[in-house]
């Protein structure tokens, strides 16, 4: 009877099944524990939707969540509007008042960089070792972006596995801090910043986003939004724009990624051992980053007196705001009245431009 | 190996003189902002 020649329940597979119990994973962790719930809970269900048969929803021209995709991540259309919302969303104050913390941002991609090398050594590809290495940056939109440029294949694996450890940061990040810092290191206190102007702040955007293009062409796409977004904020006219950036297209967008990466993931491209490699090198990648930046600030200490907390460095991987949160909970451990939040924010905003920026380096390089 | 170096070197020189392109772009912004207010201020 064709009633029973069509029905999925047939053309189901282990591998299917066992997918499904990834996606609740998912669904679990971000309803109980609200790890990244905006991402992992569509992811969850995109999963479980990939991995029911003969549904055809992402049939490549025909299925709907192909559609969703086709045009929002193979066209490159959603990370750069997440990035136009989260330029919106970012105050450019904790840099523009220290701008010497911009230097951790960029010590943090020493681990994309090490990752990639580690990566390719294994036998990935250098488009495959590049996504994974990116990884480190923890920066879900740009690690989308540079996997559906370098490596599609990897997309989902490499997807997952950065917004879970993003979410992780709070059990990743203070073994390796406190493993290389010392008690007293914890303890420094570091001075404040000057007050930015409105004016500086107005101008950043535009400088900021010439600057880097100039420099690095391919992370255009990103950069232009990310800094356009800024734009909307510091110029206090176009509220209107600003708001639907930081709130409604946000969502939109939100929605439309979560569910497109978890439909990649069916069983046949994830049920692979290369992804448990992708899973192990992405931890590396992270702690990586998180030990150059606080390396850094300590070797940086060695020729100012204006000391920084060596702990601000770990903040250079980006997660932001919840890796600058947990370098101001390790530093309160240390001494209770020591407020080290706005001075992370600093390398944690430079951290995400640093990703972007070797993003951009990868693409010109292997695309 | 040796596409791989390069990439790594060349993506660790990158990043850095993209950031520190910023640095200086941000000092100069300081600069004409502290300027402009000292103006204001005369």
């Amino acid at each position: 009877m064709a009633v029973f020649e069509n029905m999925g329940l047939l053309a189901l597979t282990p591998g299917m099944v066992f997918m499904w119990a990834i996606g609740l994973i998912l669904i679990y962790l971000a309803i109980t524990r609200q790890y990244e719930p905006l991402l992992l809970l569509p992811i969850g269900f995109g999963i479980m939707l990939a991995n029911l048969p003969l549904t055809y929803l992402m049939e490549p021209g025909e299925g709907l969540i192909w559609r969703f995709y086709h045009y929002g991540i193979e066209w490159e259309v959603i990370p750069p509007l997440i990035f136009l919302g989260l330029g919106a969303l970012t105050d450019f104050s904790a840099v523009l008042s220290q701008p010497r913390l911009i230097f951790l941002g960029a010590a943090a991609q020493v681990g994309v960089y090490v990752t990639f090398f580690a990566a390719y050594a294994m036998g990935f590809t250098l488009q495959e070792a590049a996504t994974i290495g990116i990884i480190g940056g923890a920066d879900g939109p740009t690690t989308i972006y540079l996997s559906a440029k370098l490596a599609p294949h990897l997309l989902g694996a490499s997807a997952v596995a950065a917004y879970s450890y993003m979410a992780m940061v709070p059990l990743i990040l203070p073994p390796i801090m406190k493993l290389l810092t010392t008690e007293a290191e914890r303890k420094i206190r570091m001075k404040k910043g000057r007050k930015v102007t409105t004016r500086e702040k107005q101008v950043f955007p535009l400088l900021a986003a010439m600057v880097i293009i100039l420099l690095v062409p391919a992370s255009a796409p990103l950069i232009a939004m990310f800094m356009l977004g800024n734009l909307f904020r510091e110029s206090k006219v176009v509220e209107r724009l600003n708001e639907a950036a930081q709130n409604a297209l946000m969502n939109i967008v939100t929605i439309f990624l979560g569910i497109s990466i978890g439909a990649s993931m069916n069983a046949e491209n994830f049920l692979r051992k290369e992804v448990i490699f992708i899973f192990f090198l992405g931890l590396f990648a992270f702690s990586v980053s998180a030990a150059s930046g606080i390396l850094l600030a300590k070797f940086m200490n060695l020729f100012t007196s204006n000391k920084i907390n060596p702990l601000v460095g770990a903040a250079g991987v980006s997660a932001v705001p919840m890796a600058a949160r947990v370098v101001q909970k390790v530093g309160a451990n240390a001494d209770k009245q020591n407020y080290l939040l706005m001075f992370a924010m600093g390398p944690n905003i430079a951290g995400v431009i640093g990703t972007v920026i070797a993003a951009g380096i990868f693409i010109s390089i292997l695309q | 190996m040796q596409a791989a170096i390069e990439i790594f070197i060349n993506g660790i020189f990158g990043v850095f003189m993209g950031l520190t392109a910023l640095y200086a772009a941000i000092k100069a912004n300081t600069l004409l902002a502290s300027r402009e207010t000292e103006k204001k201020e005369e």
